[in-house]
Order: C-alpha cells, then sequence, then structure tokens
C-alpha cells in the first residue's frame, strides 16, 4: 500500500476508534485516577478556551493599536489548539480517537513552532518597549523638560517685549531728538532770512550761532547713536592697561571744552592697572567727562562776579579704588546732583538732564553697556546739591 | 499787529524753541509772553496768580502753551494739574510738541485741549503756527 493509499485510509478513519480500547479500559485505571485526569483536562481545555476570548475581547479589539498583531493571533490559536488536545485526552477515556488526537497534536506542534519563530522574531523588538515605571520617568522628564522649555519661552517673550518696549522708546525718543534740531535749524534759518533782508547784522550773527548750535546737537546725536550701535556688537580685546596715560590724554583733549565750562579737571598721582579693552575704557572716562563738562556744574556759574567773569572754577575729579574683585574708576563733580527720579534712567539712551542740550543723550548709556560687557557695572551717586558721583567697575581678570 | 486782553505763558524748555516762539511772536503782536522752562515755575505762578485773584477779585484767566516734554514733569500732567486745582477750562490750553506721537495727541484729545500743534519743520513754519495760535487765541 503506498503512501498516499495510507494516508487517505488514515483521514477517512479519523474517528474511528476500532482498534484501540477507549483509556478506561487500557491500564489499572481507579476511578480517582481517572476522573483526575479527566476533570483535569477539562479544566485545563476550559481556561486555554477561555483565555483566547478573553484576548481577543480585551485586546485585540479594545487595543486595536497594539503591536504585534500576528503573534497575537498565533498565540490565540496556540492555546485554542493546546486546550483542544487536552479535552480529547479526556473524550479518550470513553472514546478512543487517537487518529484524530495525532492530527490535533500535529497541529498544535506546528503552531506552536510558527508562535516560537514569530516570538523569536518579535521579543527583541519587544523588548525595547519601555516598562510603566520608565514610561512613567520619561513622561516625567519630558514634563519637566516641557516646563523648563514653557519658563524659557515665558522670558524670551519677556526680553522680546522689553526689547520691544525699548524700541518703541527709541524710535520715539530718535524721532523727538532728531525733530527738535530741526526745528531750530528751520526756525533760525527763516528769521536768518529775515534778518539778511532787515540789514541786522547781529541779529543774523545770534541765528547762525543758533543754527551752528543745533547742528552740533544734530551730529552729536547721529555720532552717540552710531556709536551705541557699535557697542551692541563690540568685541573685546581685554589686556592689563595703565590708566593715568589714557585720562591725561583725555584731559588735554577736553582741556579746551573744560575751560570754556569753567570746569578744572582734577585727577589722582597714580591709578591701579585696569584689566580691560583700552578703547572701552578710554570712552568711559571721556563720555563720564564731557557729561561733568556739561552738567556738573551748570548751576555753578549761574553766579557771577561784576566783570562778568564766573565767580569760582567748578572741579571735577577723576579717582579709582582697588578691591578684591576688581577696580572701581570715578568722575565726580560739584553740580547740583542728579534729581531722584532720573536717577533709575540715568543710563538708559536719550536720557538729557536738560532738554535741547548739545549731548547726544547716549554718553551714559555707552558707559554703562561697556561696563556691562566687561562683566561690570556703572553706578551713580548723587544727592541734591550736593554733586554727582559716578562710578564704573571693572572687574580683574579670572582664570 | 494783534492785542488782546488775556496773558499768555509759554512752558517751554528748549531755550532755541522758546526764543523762536518768541520771536516769532513779537513780530506779529506787542502782547507780552511769560516764558516758563518747567512744570514746577508754571505752577508756583499759578499759586502766586491765585493768591493775587483772591485779592483783587476776578483777573483773567491766561492762555497756556505747552511743549510735553518738560524736564520736571510731562506737560499734560500739568495741564491735569492746572485745570484741576485753579478750574482753568482745558480748552484754554494750547500743546506744543515735536513728536508726532499718537498716544500723545490722544491724551491731549481726551483732555480737551484748545489747540495740539506739532513744532514746525518745514521753512516759514513757525510764523504760520504763531499766525494759527493767534487766531484761536483771539477767536
Amino acid at each position: 500500500m503506498g503512501a498516499g493509499v495510507k494516508m487517505r485510509v488514515f483521514f477517512e478513519k479519523l474517528f474511528d476508534s476500532e482498534g484501540f480500547p477507549p483509556r478506561w479500559y487500557c491500564g489499572q485505571w481507579t476511578e480517582g485516577h481517572g476522573w483526575l485526569h479527566i476533570i483535569s483536562d477539562i479544566a485545563i481545555f476550559g481556561a486555554y478556551f477561555t483565555i483566547p476570548l478573553l484576548l481577543i475581547f480585551f485586546i485585540l479589539r479594545r487595543r486595536a493599536d497594539l503591536p504585534f498583531n500576528a503573534v497575537f493571533w498565533c498565540f490565540v490559536g496556540f492555546i485554542l489548539f493546546c486546550g483542544s488536545t487536552h479535552l480529547v485526552e479526556a473524550i479518550i477515556f470513553w472514546e478512543p480517537v487517537y487518529r484524530f488526537s495525532g492530527v490535533l497534536k500535529f497541529l498544535t506542534a506546528i503552531i506552536s513552532w510558527v508562535t516560537v519563530f514569530l516570538m523569536l522574531r518579535v521579543i527583541p523588538e519587544a523588548l525595547r518597549f519601555q516598562s510603566p515605571h520608565e514610561l512613567q520617568r520619561m513622561v516625567e522628564e519630558r514634563t519637566q523638560k516641557l516646563r523648563e522649555s514653557e519658563l524659557n519661552l515665558q522670558t524670551v517673550n519677556q526680553e522680546l517685549s522689553q526689547k520691544k518696549e525699548e524700541m518703541e522708546f527709541i524710535m520715539h525718543a530718535f524721532s523727538h531728538d532728531l525733530k527738535s534740531p530741526l526745528v531750530s535749524i528751520l526756525g533760525f534759518v527763516d528769521l536768518l532770512k529775515q534778518d539778511i533782508e532787515e540789514n541786522s547784522g547781529k541779529a543774523a550773527n545770534n541765528d547762525m550761532k543758533r543754527i551752528e548750535q543745533s547742528c552740533i546737537g544734530l551730529k552729536n546725536l547721529l555720532d552717540g547713536f552710531l556709536l551705541s550701535m557699535k557697542q551692541d556688537a563690540l568685541h573685546l580685546d581685554r589686556q592689563w592697561i595703565q590708566p593715568l596715560p589714557i585720562i591725561k590724554n583725555i584731559i588735554k583733549d577736553l582741556e579746551e571744552r573744560a575751560r570754556k565750562a569753567n570746569v578744572e579737571i582734577l585727577t589722582q598721582e597714580n591709578f591701579s592697572e585696569v584689566y580691560a579693552d583700552e578703547p572701552c575704557y578710554e570712552s568711559v572716562i571721556r563720555n563720564l567727562l564731557l557729561n561733568a563738562i556739561e552738567y556738573g556744574c551748570f548751576k555753578k556759574i549761574e553766579k557771577k562776579t561784576e566783570d562778568g567773569s564766573p565767580q569760582h572754577m567748578s572741579k571735577v575729579w577723576v579717582t579709582d579704588e582697588k578691591v578684591d574683585d576688581g577696580v572701581w574708576v570715578y568722575v565726580r563733580d560739584e553740580g547740583l546732583g542728579i534729581p531722584d527720579e532720573m536717577k533709575e534712567k540715568i543710563f538708559q539712551k536719550f536720557v538729557r538732564l536738560e532738554e535741547g542740550s548739545a549731548g547726544s543723550g547716549l554718553g551714559l548709556h555707552i558707559v554703562g553697556k561697556i561696563a556691562q560687557k566687561h562683566g561690570g557695572k556703572a553706578v551713580l551717586d548723587s544727592q541734591g546739591g550736593q554733586g554727582s558721583k559716578f562710578g564704573v567697575f571693572f572687574p580683574k581678570k579670572t582664570v | 499787529m494783534s492785542d488782546f486782553l488775556r496773558e499768555i505763558i509759554l512752558v517751554e524748555d528748549n531755550e532755541m524753541h522758546a526764543e523762536l516762539f518768541l520771536r516769532n511772536f513779537c513780530k506779529v503782536s506787542n502782547q507780552k509772553v511769560r516764558w516758563f522752562k518747567d512744570s514746577d515755575q508754571t505752577k508756583r505762578y499759578f499759586q502766586d496768580l491765585a493768591s493775587v485773584q483772591g485779592q483783587s477779585g476776578r483777573l483773567q484767566s491766561p492762555f497756556v502753551i505747552v511743549d510735553i516734554k518738560l524736564p520736571d514733569e510731562d506737560g499734560l500732567l500739568l495741564i491735569s494739574f492746572l485745570t484741576e486745582k485753579y478750574e482753568k477750562s482745558s480748552e484754554e490750553f494750547i500743546v506744543l510738541t515735536s513728536s508726532l506721537d499718537k498716544d500723545e495727541a490722544r491724551r491731549a484729545k481726551e483732555l480737551g485741549v484748545g489747540l495740539f500743534m506739532t513744532k514746525p519743520i518745514v521753512f516759514g513754519g513757525y510764523p504760520k503756527s504763531i499766525s494759527k495760535i493767534l487766531n484761536f487765541v483771539c477767536a
């Protein structure tokens, strides 16, 4: 008989129990022993039948998003087949369908190995999934990062908002400060024309002087604004510098201007070395001295002697103070001081003590900015009627 | 030359702008203009004026031309102060400013000032501004 015929006969007699005794009659079963097998096999079948139903209902239907769908289905099949073999084992106690049992076990073996291979493929991938604890930790970490990002965003928004306000202020001030000298120039040009027509030489001279003053104011404003813009992109070349020669040069430069304003500039004999960018340091001293010449004395010379000369020279001092972490440089004048309401904004752009002064309103802003760039600060100490003392701190070189 | 009875006060801290105003003004009017550089001086003058008025009966209330950017106080705040303290009509104030700030213009409008003008930045601008002010004052 060929293999094909044998196979056909086998399947024809799949449920035929002829030739096999029921299990009860095979061996010496006691009733308790036999029922122990039967009940256990039926209970296993019941459980193995329920597990796939639960899997199908809860996982495959409710969590369709879960990966490894094929493994789940194989697992469902594998458990069902396993359960069925147990059921058949119980049936065989009465109905010895060993052929069917064999086929069932064979199918169970196939699906079991398919599941094994699938699991071998899937397990390394599944291991990469985080445990709930790790997921919780990751969620917390990301929540924390989100909070930090939100805070950063708020800070950036705040900074942007401040920048916007600052820009609006600058634009407003700049437009006002540009227009103000233009109003004067055009107004005095009109008067100049009329004065020339009327042959009024003295008045014409006065008009031209006013026009010149306004042009100087306008030039100072533009120079200051350009310098202030440069400070924003300034690259510092810091080194140890000797301040005294720099200060003496500046005083020499400003000598004539100071003399006209009846200001005498005094310095101490020795200055401590400063770790700073030299042009920046020079700019700080120059701006502080210009400020002192422009404003530090303006009320002092109002009182004049009988011949019209000022009653006395106003003094401005340049000094320094070495401290543990750097050097302070001070410029002190004996003017009327800065009003309290101006103190807070004195280092801001376009802040002037006197409207229409020749200053750009940017000198002290540049001083503050340079101090900031050096990691230092600019401060003002001013008491009503007792002059002003500006201090700029340059920190020492840090390793 | 126009003459009128009411006093005119100029509150302007920019000396050149004040000079421009006064010189252009005196070309068209004999009227004396009293010039103050800041809010504080103006307030003190009004205080003195109020005490004089208290002694001698009702005096004419002056027209006040105010620059907004004053060294000690915002010009519009000065107007608020004077209108409240001395029951002065806000229409008796003229605002003359260098900036073209919409917010300032809105605040001036809310205060109900008589005239809001920007300082001229064209040739021949000042005489025109002065005649506009005179027309307003004499109306």
